[in-house]
């Protein structure tokens, strides 16, 4: 007859063994998981752009598009300055990206008195600030 | 005390929004953009200039493919996402200002913030996976470096250097596309 005292020691073991496979996988799934995570959350300062940031970098960049590249004559001009032509091709996206932070219509008006200039200027001093807090967020993350 | 810190951040606020010229810069392109990105004086005066140092890893300045940054004043270059730690000052009115100077030294300060401006970014377009250049440019502003021009086309990319004004400050923009 069996000891049945030995039968309860295999036992046993072999249930501490099974909790033990058990414990490391969930383990390794949980690391794997966090990995992956944090894989997911390198290169993010672009997916972390609201859509309002998306529009303002798309303006940028449709400097670049054929039909907006300075003419002659605006490469004539002895100043720096972006000519009016293509200051505004970046106001719509910088006045919703004003009006994102809460500003009112009314106070954007009021503040900038339809400039494109100061329009554009305190957009891109939002969307300065608003990258440089992503980066950091995503830095302490980390 | 409430009271105090609110009028210093107010303070701080009028101080940040009287600051000279900050530099935006976006890199659309598929190429990094390698060279030297310069300050001057303004009006292309006699006196300081500096270029920037490489930013780690790469052995020059570097502005990667599809990447972004922002500098908003000379000595806080360092801290950004694309981050300029040193900058080589050149003098040939005073030589003994000529050396390396890191970001934060209280003569960039002092004597770079107030007196140059962004200049201009003599640069190589090169393949990141061949390291072939395929574009070079001269961009920048022609009143501080004679020869820079603000808006060039090469054969696989453009670049813009401008500013936009306003009577409380300005912002420079350098793109390539």
């Amino acid at each position: 007859m069996p000891d049945v005292k030995q039968y309860f020691n295999v036992y046993s073991k072999y249930n501490l063994i099974m909790k033990k496979l058990l414990l490391s996988a969930v383990l390794a799934v949980s690391t794997l998981g966090s990995c992956s995570n944090e894989s997911a959350a390198v290169n993010t300062v672009e997916s972390m752009k609201s859509p309002q940031m998306e529009n303002f970098d798309k303006a940028f960049k449709s400097l670049g598009d054929p039909q907006n590249r300075p003419t002659e004559e605006e490469r004539k001009r002895s100043t720096s300055e972006l000519s009016d032509r293509r200051k505004a091709l970046l106001v719509p996206a910088s006045k919703e990206l004003i009006l994102s932070t809460g500003v009112t219509e009314a106070e954007l008006t009021r503040k900038t008195g339809g400039d494109m200039s100061q329009t554009i200027v305190w957009a891109t001093q939002i969307y300065m600030q608003k990258s440089d807090e992503i980066r950091k967020n995503l830095k302490s993350e980390k | 005390m409430k009271k105090i810190s609110l009028l210093l951040s107010a303070l701080a606020g009028v101080l940040s929004f009287a600051q000279s010229s900050a530099l935006f810069v976006e890199n659309y392109s598929i190429y990094n953009a390698v060279g030297r990105l310069r300050t001057g004086m303004p009006g292309g005066a006699a006196g300081p200039y500096m270029f920037a140092a490489p930013n780690p890893p790469f052995g020059s300045y570097t502005v990667p493919a599809g990447n972004s940054t922002q500098y908003n004043t000379f000595d806080t270059s360092g801290t950004v996402a694309l981050p300029i730690v040193k900058w080589y000052v050149g003098d040939a009115t005073n030589p003994a200002n000529n050396g390396t100077f890191a970001y934060n030294d209280p003569f960039i300060t002092s004597v770079m913030n107030p007196s140059n401006e962004w200049g201009g970014f003599h640069f190589w377009l090169v393949d990141p996976s061949t390291n072939n250049t395929v574009d070079s440019y001269e961009l920048g502003d022609p009143t501080i470096y004679p020869g820079f021009s603000p808006s060039l086309t090469g054969s696989v990319s453009s670049a813009d250097w401008f500013i936009i004004s306003t009577p409380t400050g300005a912002i420079t923009y350098m793109l390539i596309f």
